[in-house]
């Protein structure tokens, strides 16, 4: 275990940050997962110029996720309850850290694929970019969610998934415990402790992009849906929705 | 039994018929907020609220997944209350919903309000961005800042930082530049609005020197200049060297749950 005090950066490691993500891009052979680039990112975390210590927090950087679930329940056991939306300096920080598991890998040489900026430095005042970080969503959908999670983060930390971003963007849907409640009643196997197959795919009815993007809008004009029991909820959904209530 | 209950032009769509508070009937603003807590003050139209007996209303509250709602039980023309989890700065979307009975309710709603947002002040739409701000420039030199008063006969004045010192050092972060540089450039601000203006009506609302003056109002044993100080230029000169001295006693203490420096740069000044 190697245990690191969690850091932020200022503007300059910000920028730092960005120049380097910008270097990967333009050229790929520098995005491949070796002790050079190890050692580039050590000195992008911990240059005491571009970057300060974020309160008392240690983290264990060798700590190896399955999935974004235990992503996110490991940093919420840090964090626990802070709001830390609004810290990109931290934010950015963690995904520099984590940023070998955050990178899908591909190739012999294991070259790590670079999405936009806004995966690695959150863009919190762009309501349509802020959920799409690596590591905010992940602590996020852990704190709102704790166990109950697992029906959004169940992909590998470096899939962001179409179905957290999909459901991130409906406020009555992610904040609605109720509703998060049937969702999971609905689209997620127990026995499996994984997501029912299907469950977010356009072509089935009843789906759970169309629960989030129709049926909750709807029902929610009509019934106060955070306060209506479970069962409530489930029994005025349409006939589509049956066939996942097995 | 409605708000300001508003037939749907829609009607014949509208088979539950659910009504609509009118938004000019109800308005929020925020307050303020206090660790994980929004104070919320409520507005609304009693000529147009008729609550059958049991009858509630709900204001819920929406932020980033965050939700909140609070009960309204006897609702009163203007009310005040918390809601928990919101952190400090966060704007939530309000929605007001009035409900048949908290004791039978059957899940439905009587009428609702769209999603809104809270209402801003003049004070507040003035004061929404922060007014410590640093312009980064590559034309003063070899000097590491300087104050621009060009702008609005010097009620604007810009903090024009050394574009080559600013990528070394973060002026907002940098602790070495808090404790050396920035006393001397609010210094010199405060004592250029002094200098430049024979009162504070002289000064219009919403520039950046009554919202320096105005800050500098709510730091403890500092005052604005009265009529007679404003004439007399020593004691205008020794109340900018008190608020100075003010900011290098308190910039590194607490100041409420923040330091100086943190309120300082936050937006609600």
């Amino acid at each position: 275990m190697a245990s690191v005090k969690i850091r932020k950066f200022n503007r300059s490691g910000l920028q730092a940050f960005e120049y380097f993500l910008d270097d990967l891009k333009s050229n790929p052979s520098n995005a491949e997962w070796n002790t050079n680039l190890k050692l580039k990112i050590d000195k992008i975390l911990f240059d005491s110029d571009i970057t300060s210590e974020f309160g008392d927090y240690e983290i264990d950087r060798d700590k190896k996720f399955e999935n974004r679930y235990d992503f996110g329940e490991y940093l919420y056991g840090i964090f626990k309850s802070k709001h830390i939306e609004k810290e990109i300096g931290m934010l950015s920080w963690l995904a520099l850290l984590f940023f070998d598991q955050i990178c899908k890998k591909s190739g012999k040489s294991n070259r790590l694929q670079i999405l936009s900026k806004y995966r690695y430095i959150p863009e919190i005042e762009n309501s349509w970019r802020f959920y799409r970080h690596l590591v905010l969503t992940p602590i996020l959908v852990w704190q709102r969610l704790k166990e109950d999670s697992i029906l959004l983060l169940s992909n590998p930390l470096y899939e962001s998934g179409d179905a957290v971003e999909q459901l991130m963007s409906r406020q009555d849907f992610i904040a609605n415990e109720n509703i998060l409640s049937v969702a999971r009643k609905l689209y997620f196997d127990e026995n499996k402790n994984k997501l029912k197959p299907r469950a977010f795919s356009d072509s089935e009815p009843g789906n759970a992009k169309r629960l989030a993007r129709d049926i909750v809008p709807q029902l929610s004009m009509t019934y106060d849906l955070y306060d209506s029991p479970i069962e409530q909820i489930l029994n005025l959904l349409p006939e589509e929705f049956d066939i996942w209530k097995n | 039994m409605s708000i300001g209950l508003k037939k749907s032009r829609k009607a014949t769509y509208n088979y539950t018929d659910r009504g609509t508070i009118r938004q000019k009937n109800c308005h929020v603003t925020i307050a303020g907020y206090y660790d994980d807590q929004i104070h919320i003050k409520l507005f609304l139209d009693l000529g147009k609220v008729n609550l059958l007996e049991d009858q509630v209303l709900v204001l819920e509250a929406l932020y980033a997944g965050i939700y909140a709602r609070k009960e309204i039980i006897n609702p009163k023309a203007e009310d005040d209350f918390y809601m928990d989890g919101f952190p400090e700065n966060s704007n939530p979307s309000f929605r007001l919903k009035q409900l048949p009975s908290l004791t039978k309710n059957d899940g439905k709603i009587l009428s609702a309000t769209k999603f809104f947002k809270a209402t801003k002040s003049d004070e507040e739409k003035e004061l929404e961005t922060n007014f410590l701000s640093f312009k980064y420039v590559n034309t003063i030199g070899d000097l590491i800042w300087k104050i621009n008063w060009d702008q609005d006969d010097g009620m604007n004045p810009e903090i024009l930082i050394n574009e080559e010192f600013a990528k070394k050092y973060d002026p907002k972060n940098d602790i070495r530049f808090h404790a050396l540089i920035l006393p001397s450039i609010i210094k010199e601000i405060l004592v250029g609005i002094f200098i430049r203006f024979n009162s504070y009506e002289d000064i219009n609302d919403g520039t950046q020197a009554k919202r320096w003056l105005k800050f500098c109002d709510k730091l403890s044993g500092w005052s604005l200049p009265d009529t007679e100080e404003w004439k007399d230029p020593i004691k205008k000169a020794v109340l900018a060297e008190q608020a100075i001295q003010i900011f290098a006693d308190e910039k590194w203490q607490s100041f409420g749950n923040q330091t100086l420096l943190q309120k300082f740069l936050a937006k609600k000044w």
